[in-house]
């Protein structure tokens, strides 16, 4: 004859997993992600669509948007992607003078998030003017087929 | 119903031989005579508290104490000296035997139980073999002694019976006719005077004549440690069936006459010999090799008890509430160091304008002759048509790059050299960056001339 104290421990006991601290956390997420993450208005820009492709971190290269101008006949709008996600307007010079900053920074790629319907030419005279700069890899923004 | 068993087989031994039964040797000497019995006695060989029986025979064992015909020895005197010891007197015994009837209700309730003495058995019929059961409890004798009659129930002419089972006493039927005696009580062997005097008073009776309820039975038994048990135990429905078991039983049983040697020495006893062990959880109905099963798992109860408190069993959980949010750490942790925009981008070698000038312009002292030797000429012109090497192809992917590979397979160029008009659109210049990526062409740029500004010509 054993005396023996139940230990308490039943066997029939309950394993569900209270799913209350992990709403919290989720919301914890959500809150985060809405104050970290700005809404955008979506693709402003028509890249052109292309089966290949390859990968490029933002993080490590410059982007440069161009659009289509607000009227015909005018330039095209050039714009830089800050660290914050935001587009700034700048000049061709403008856009020199960032590359090369992100080329001092270790960041020698850079990106034309470049509108399809624009000229060939356009492109091109960014293009030049990014080229002059030595150690630059040239990326052309495409987009998935749909 | 416990009725009268018939006469035993004639014994072929003397009557005056007994067995002694040695309880603190636990050795069983045979064929003593009377007067050998006696002066043993005398010389304290022999104590009151060993058994006896009538040799060659399967009665139960009786004290020596409780048998006055052997107790009667030269040395009485002696045995009444040490009375004090412990050793339990036969007159004393007589008186307390007198007494209990007056305890006892009246003559219609069961009176205390008396052994057989050898008188007794000479004129009683004794059970045999065959009729006596293999339990030896002894059951009192309702009516069978008052308070006037000595110890000896020499004036029961019926014959006495050992009764199996105490707490099944006989039950009342339609022809009135008196109960059979019940068998006198078993003999315990004690060794201490504690236990002696114990043994005097579990005398009980089982049977009460004049009750209600005649099935009442009151059982008595000592339990190992000494202490007595009283349990009140109703029998059950077919008591009558019972009692022809227990006759069947003991017919089943029925023994060899046992073979009664010369008295030269102490024997020992087999386990079928020696009188059964008294005890609380005594079942008569067990089998010998049962008996022997319960004994060996009682000692081992025995051996296994232990005041100890086991250790708490502990039964390995895993919280998983805490894993769960050390992973959405982590997830967050992860979201707000790592990069989560990736460009899909065609990597296109960068015109430099310092470039070889017979590679970038055209209309340059290399001809376009000259560079469609090493190179696959892609002309774009300003509504998108596409030409490869002066012929006019489909703008689209898949005819690009057949269009590409049988170039390449026939001329062995491997490099793509795509010459677009300023005002071309972007989209269509991209649709052979494509195809050339999709066969593993490299690519070479022609920076148009209105580039610089200046107007296409």
């Amino acid at each position: 004859m054993l005396i023996q104290r139940d230990s308490g421990l039943n066997e029939n006991r309950d394993e569900h997993i209270d799913m209350t601290p992990m709403v919290d956390v989720v919301f914890q997420l959500m809150t985060f992600m809405l104050f970290s993450i700005q809404m955008t208005g979506g693709e402003e820009v028509d890249l052109p669509v292309a089966k290949h492709g390859i990968g490029v971190e933002e993080n490590i290269a410059t982007v440069v948007t161009v659009r289509e101008p607000a009227k015909p006949g005018e330039s095209p709008i050039l714009a830089l992607r800050k660290d914050k996600g935001e587009e700034v307007a700048v000049s061709l010079d403008q856009v020199r003078q960032e590359v090369a900053g992100g080329l001092a920074k270790g960041r020698r790629k850079v990106i034309l998030q470049a509108d399809g319907d624009l000229p060939h030419g356009e492109i091109m005279k960014v293009a030049a003017t990014i080229s002059e700069l030595d150690g630059v890899t040239l990326h052309i923004g495409v987009q998935e087929p749909q | 119903m416990i009725t009268s068993s018939p006469s035993p087989s004639p014994s072929s031994q003397p009557a005056d031989l007994w067995d002694v039964f040695h309880a603190d040797r636990l050795e069983v000497e045979r064929g003593l005579s009377s007067s050998q019995l006696r002066a043993a006695l005398a010389e304290q060989r022999i104590r009151d508290d060993d058994l006896a029986r009538p040799a060659g025979t399967t009665l139960p064992w009786t004290r020596i104490a409780d048998l006055p015909e052997l107790a009667e020895t030269p040395a009485a005197p002696q045995q009444q000296q040490q009375s004090t010891t412990g050793l339990v007197e036969p007159e004393t015994r007589a008186d307390e035997h007198q007494h209990q009837p007056e305890h006892a209700p009246a003559p219609t309730e069961p009176a205390e139980l008396h052994p057989p003495t050898l008188a007794q058995a000479d004129s009683l019929a004794l059970p045999t073999l065959s009729d006596l059961p293999s339990r030896e409890i002894s059951v009192a004798e309702p009516g069978a002694s008052s308070a006037s009659q000595p110890l000896t129930t020499t004036s029961v002419t019926e014959p006495t019976t050992t009764a199996t089972v105490i707490p099944s006493p006989p039950t009342i039927q339609a022809d009135i006719s008196p109960p059979p005696p019940p068998p006198p009580l078993l003999p315990l062997p004690m060794d201490s005077a504690e236990q002696r005097e114990r043994a005097d008073r579990v005398e009980m009776p089982t049977v009460f004549e004049d009750s209600l309820d005649l099935d009442f039975g009151v059982e008595a038994r000592l339990d190992p440690f000494g202490e007595l048990n009283v349990e009140e135990s109703w029998p059950e429905e077919d008591d009558e069936d019972d009692d022809d078991l227990l006759r069947a039983e003991a017919e089943a049983e029925a023994a060899a006459p046992l073979e009664v040697k010369a008295a030269a020495g102490s024997i020992a006893p087999s386990v079928s010999e020696l009188p059964p062990d008294w005890s609380a959880d005594l079942d008569l109905d067990l089998d010998p090799d049962l008996e022997q099963v319960a004994e060996v798992e009682e000692a081992a109860i025995e051996e296994n008890f232990t005041l100890a408190r086991s250790a708490v069993r502990h039964v390995e959980e895993l919280d998983l509430a805490p894993m769960v949010d050390v992973a959405f750490q982590l997830v967050l942790f992860f979201l707000v160091t790592a990069s989560t925009l990736v460009y899909k981008t065609i990597e296109v070698p960068r015109p430099n304008p310092d470039s070889p000038p017979e590679v970038v312009a055209q209309g340059r002292p290399k001809s376009v002759e000259e560079l469609e030797k090493d190179y696959i000429l892609v002309e774009i012109d300003a509504r998108g048509g596409i030409q490869i090497d002066h012929e006019p192809i489909a703008p689209e992917l898949s005819v690009l790059c057949a269009r590409l590979r049988s170039a390449r397979q026939q001329t062995g160029r491997t490099v793509m050299l795509v010459k677009a008009d300023v005002a071309t659109k972007h989209r269509s210049v991209v649709l052979t960056y494509d195809a050339a990526s999709e066969i593993d062409m490299r690519i070479s740029l022609t920076i148009p001339s209105k580039v610089d500004g200046e107007p296409s010509g």
